[in-house]
């Protein structure tokens, strides 16, 4: 289907073999008629074998077909361009993300670098959310910019305010809200800083990861909970 | 000559680009350019929607999804996800940006109106988060302060404060709906507010964030 795109329409002439009946039949003909094939001299297709020399004239103003035939396929070509694009926000935001992951805030979760992971969005908004989840999220205080922290606490949930060992504050999680915090804590920036996540931002859940080149759906739950591999 | 009972692939497949294809470009342009929502509620009567108590009539507005947290200005109307129910949408007026000090009306101090809605409660709540922003409050670094024009009926930052940028969808409204009043924009005149706002420096990150920002 992508070669239909790329090439030019041309007529296509049944080809005629020396071995063929007709020729077997007539070969001791004296002469041959062929089929008048008016098509050939009236649009004059070049073939591949045809080679064109530019003449000075040519370069002057390409013909009225050859400007409809430039724009009929750049037409083509943007259409299934336009359609990818169209498909492809409609499956990120309706079913799954795959992109890498940076930083050092979910360690030993997420390596620092060159993890993927594969997010649903069927979880966007916060949709069948539970403690304990990865989730990815639009940053509340840096709007082009995209998260993935833990969830700790849904809306109505009492969690530690600051970091373990400071206060020891609790807070409620208000309506409409969840408490994330990175596996990091040390050097994670989440809602001990910027306080409860407003749902309506979540973009999605984790589901699996590919760590250095395996496929992981397991190692995803709270790091304390699984048992050390080594 | 015999009736085609399944219809051919070709026919299938006709049909259901038809139905799919149009749909998908709709959504795409909605979510990422242009978007038509009606105003419901009566949050910001008379400027918009001024019939929906009585006759239900919502006003539509025409939004641009095009970096909508970008460019904000005082007094311009907003839609942003609603940050207490993350599935529904709201439309209000933008009265403080990121850095201002809101010097709180207390006309709209929640718990102020004799409501019998069942609310009581929640507003008992608000009322004491609202006690402890009053008198006067810095709108925090990436937020900001929204309000809805009809000061008895509108559930905005004097209930939950400030919201984040990142929650906004769109901006820069022009009406549709109704006809009377297509391509007009009524919320541009000034009105006397309640509310104070004293305008103060931004894009100052806090020493948490200053890296992002770099």
């Amino acid at each position: 289907m992508l070669a239909r795109l790329f090439h030019r329409p041309q007529l296509r002439l049944p080809i005629l073999r020396r071995s063929s009946p007709i020729h077997r039949l007539r070969r001791h003909a004296s002469t041959w008629r062929t089929r008048f094939i008016p098509s050939i001299k009236i649009l004059r297709i070049p073939t591949l074998r045809a080679i064109h020399i530019p003449s000075i004239r040519d370069l002057r103003m390409p013909t009225p077909k050859a400007i409809q035939a430039t724009a009929y396929w750049i037409a083509r070509v943007s259409n299934y361009v336009i359609l990818f694009f169209i498909g492809y926000h409609i499956f990120i935001t309706h079913f799954f993300v795959y992109g890498p992951v940076y930083g050092i805030s979910m360690l030993p979760t997420f390596n620092n670098s060159g993890d993927w992971v594969l997010t649903s969005s069927h979880y966007r908004r916060g949709r069948d959310l539970q403690v304990g989840d990865l989730i990815t999220f639009t940053h509340p205080i840096k709007a082009d910019t995209q998260s993935l922290k833990r969830v700790l606490g849904m809306p109505g949930d009492f969690v530690l305010r600051d970091t373990p060992g400071t206060s020891g504050v609790m807070q409620q999680v208000p309506e409409g809200h969840c408490w994330v915090a990175g596996d990091n804590q040390e050097w994670s920036r989440d809602s001990r800083m910027f306080g409860p996540l407003p749902l309506g931002l979540v973009k999605g859940k984790v589901v699996a990861r590919k760590a250095a080149g395996e496929w992981l759906l397991r190692g995803l739950g709270e790091p304390w909970a699984e048992p050390e591999v080594d | 000559m015999p009736v085609r009972l399944v219809p051919s692939f070709r026919t299938v497949r006709r049909v259901v680009a038809f139905a799919t294809i149009p749909a998908a470009i709709a959504i795409t342009i909605q979510d990422n350019l242009y978007e038509i929502t009606p105003v419901t509620g009566s949050s910001m009567a008379p400027t918009l929607s001024p019939d929906y108590e009585l006759e239900g009539r919502s006003d539509r507005l025409l939004w641009s999804k095009v970096s909508a947290s970008a460019n904000l200005t005082r007094g311009g109307l907003v839609i942003y996800t609603n940050p207490q129910h993350s599935e529904r949408t709201a439309v209000k007026r933008v009265v403080a940006l990121e850095g201002d000090t809101v010097i709180l009306d207390p006309r709209r101090r929640p718990g102020t109106l004799d409501r019998t809605t069942g609310r009581e409660d929640l507003d008992r709540v608000q009322a004491k988060a609202w006690d402890q922003m009053a008198p006067k409050f810095e709108v925090p670094f990436g937020h900001v302060w929204v309000e809805g024009d009809n000061w008895r009926k509108s559930n905005d930052s004097n209930n939950f404060g400030p919201i984040s940028k990142s929650l906004i969808i769109g901006s820069s409204p022009v009406i549709v709906f109704p006809w009377a009043r297509l391509g007009t924009k009524p919320w541009d005149v000034r009105r006397r507010s309640g509310t104070r706002v004293v305008k103060g420096t931004q894009g100052v990150p806090p020493e948490v964030f200053r890296d992002m920002f770099e």
